[in-house]
């Protein structure tokens, strides 16, 4: 098992290389420059600036360049578009906003999702079941782009129990209506998946002999089905899991959380390579690092997977 | 009084094609001590009736008549009332031992909780016990076979293990559904062999489901002949087996291959069994079938007879 995850570590490093390489080219590909604002600049300085940050160079020599600074140094480089500021500091400034926020969401749509799932399959088609049905086709068909208006809407405007926005360093207020926005359509997710998993769980014939063995209810359910019905979730909560900790775009906007999101929208359309390089990488390694947690817990739940 | 006693038992289940009347007014008794055999084709409602009895149908299932263990009605309790029933007085195993354990848990822990929640016992208490039924049954390395996962041990290891499992609490019955089915055949007469010991050692008694009328001869007291949901035919295994009075259980022994004799064409029961959609026609349900039948045997469905130990459904 240790080597496993050894092995996995070490095939997630060209992995990973081959995303920045890949990222690079793609994000120096797409038309317009940095440096290309609403007052055209002139070309010496334009040159001059190009020349600063190493733009001038063959593409090629631009990503080595790059790579290699963060081998040796853990260097990120400049922000483009934030003067004075490296890529990490914006990182290491917005990535805790983010990760509390996206926890925290996570956490709540794991456990309510769950919840739901499982006790919807175990009453199936009693009226819990259709109502668990029901408000996560609701929850699903809301997504966090009309969850965070209506949010605002109801509790900022018409109650004004809570501020529309802004983070305050993660004060519960703050924190309240980013959270349930962005966790509602995952929930409903995980209740489906839940839902769906458990039902076919309950159907098997190792659930038909706990039942002749006359051990009661809870216990088949959390001793006997609860662990193979969550097999389906896992897989579903790693690349989600981290989807909601590098942020969403949406929240970030409409909240003014101050997260990643936000950086790595303005940082596509400012065309600022470095941050936008950088919050990939980011997303990329939690992406192998999860994906491997995932197979990891499988192995735990499931005894016949050895790797 | 028997031990267990089902009467008039109808098993009815609401489909989207129309309801599916799997079975029809079934009696049956068992004594201590006795194997009952219940034979019949697939569909015929051989498992059904023995699921009906343990509170296991599922929920689209609606059963009338009567189950009693001891004189007590358990037909349609819950699954509360029942676990003082299961386990503790009807054990069950089934068909196919590959998926009849919880292959994400360790033998020993399914087998310890039967005797923590039936019993009481501390998990180490009853880890000893379990051990110990382990070895009854002839599994060598129980206390490694113990600490395994279901999937490290054979199919034939399985069920010895299910069987141990069914035995912890010293059921009064056990209902063995289809045991040997998924089981290659050396396999098949050592589990036959074990059903038959445990009754001669803890003096229970066993319903032995089955399609395979060579398991039935080898080791049933008593065999009930299922078609169609209803008993066609019930009585002493050998008496039945000589001098069958119903023609479907005898054509079902004429089709078996038989060592002693060399036939070149094997016997077989034309047509097929009948879809048990409908309810019936009101005649015998074997009539199209049977080689024998009359005009008569269309009319009304024939009453059960009754000469000593023997019982049949037909009008001849």
């Amino acid at each position: 098992m240790v080597a496993y995850i050894l092995r996995r570590l070490l095939v997630g490093i060209p992995t990973l290389l081959a995303l920045v390489v890949f990222s690079y080219l793609i994000i120096v590909a797409a038309p317009g420059s940095p440096f290309l604002g609403e007052r055209s600049l002139p070309p010496e300085v334009l040159a001059n600036m190009e020349a600063r940050y190493g733009l001038d160079q063959p593409i090629l020599r631009q990503v080595m360049n790059y790579v290699w600074g963060i081998i040796t140094e853990f260097d990120f480089g400049p922000s483009f578009s934030y003067k004075d500021r490296t890529v990490t500091e914006i990182i290491a400034q917005g990535f805790p906003i983010t990760l509390t926020y996206g926890f925290l969401a996570f956490l709540i749509s794991v456990a309510v999702g769950v919840t739901l799932g499982v006790i919807a399959a175990v009453r199936q088609n009693s009226w819990y079941d259709y109502l668990a049905v029901g408000i996560s086709i609701g929850a699903q068909v809301l997504p966090n782009f009309v969850m965070a208006p209506i949010l605002v809407l109801v509790f900022t405007l018409w109650l004004g129990w809570l501020p529309g926005g802004g983070w305050q360093g993660g004060q519960l207020p703050y924190l309240i209506m980013p959270v349930i926005a962005l966790s509602t359509s995952f929930m409903a997710s995980i209740a489906r998946i839940t839902r769906s998993s458990m039902l076919e769980v309950l159907g098997t014939d190792f659930i038909l002999t706990a039942r002749a063995k006359g051990i009661g209810f809870r216990r088949l359910i959390f001793r006997h089905a609860l662990k193979p019905a969550m097999l389906p979730v896992v897989s579903y909560l790693g690349p989600t899991f981290v989807g909601m900790i590098t942020g969403s775009v949406v929240i970030d906007m409409y909240f003014s959380t101050g997260g990643i999101g936000q950086f790595f929208v303005n940082a596509a359309i400012n065309r600022d390579y470095p941050l936008v390089m950088g919050i990939t990488i980011l997303t990329g390694f939690l992406t192998i690092a999860f994906n491997l947690v995932v197979d990891v817990i499988y192995a735990w739940i499931d005894p016949r997977i050895r790797y | 009084m028997s031990r267990l006693r089902i009467r008039n038992l109808c098993v009815d289940f609401s489909t989207p094609d129309g309801t599916v009347s799997a079975v029809r007014d079934v009696s049956l008794d068992l004594e201590d001590g006795e194997i009952l055999a219940i034979v019949g084709e697939s569909g015929s409602g051989k498992s059904q009736t023995a699921f009906a009895a343990m509170g296991l149908l599922p929920a689209n299932a609606r059963c009338s008549g009567s189950v009693c263990f001891d004189g007590k009605e358990i037909l349609g309790l819950d699954d509360d009332a029942l676990s003082g029933i299961r386990a503790r007085e009807i054990a069950m195993i089934f068909q196919n031992p590959m998926t009849s354990l919880n292959p994400y848990r360790r033998i020993s822990d399914q087998m310890t909780e039967v005797l923590e929640v039936h019993q009481g016992l501390s998990k180490k208490a009853a880890r000893t016990q379990c051990i110990a039924m382990l070895e009854s049954v002839n599994i060598s390395d129980a206390r490694m076979r113990f600490e395994q996962f279901p999937h490290e041990c054979s199919g034939g290891m399985r069920q010895r293990v299910m069987i141990a499992m069914s035995l912890l609490c010293r059921p009064r019955i056990l209902i063995a559904d289809e045991p040997t089915t998924a089981l290659d055949v050396t396999i098949q007469a050592q589990v036959i062999d074990l059903l038959k010991m445990i009754r001669e050692r803890y003096g229970m008694a066993i319903i032995l489901i089955t399609h395979d009328l060579g398991l039935v001869a080898g080791c049933s007291d008593r065999v009930a002949v299922m078609y169609a949901g209803r008993v066609m035919e019930s009585g002493p295994t050998e008496e039945l087996f000589l001098s069958p009075r119903h023609p479907y259980t005898d054509a079902l022994l004429k089709s078996l291959i038989r060592m002693d004799e060399d036939t070149s064409r094997l016997y077989s029961i034309s047509g097929s069994h009948p879809d048990t959609t409908d309810a019936g026609s009101g005649g015998c349900p074997f009539n199209p079938r049977c080689p024998v039948s009359t005009i008569a045997c269309s009319a009304s469905l024939p009453a059960v007879r009754t000469v000593g130990s023997r019982s049949w459904a037909c009008i001849r």
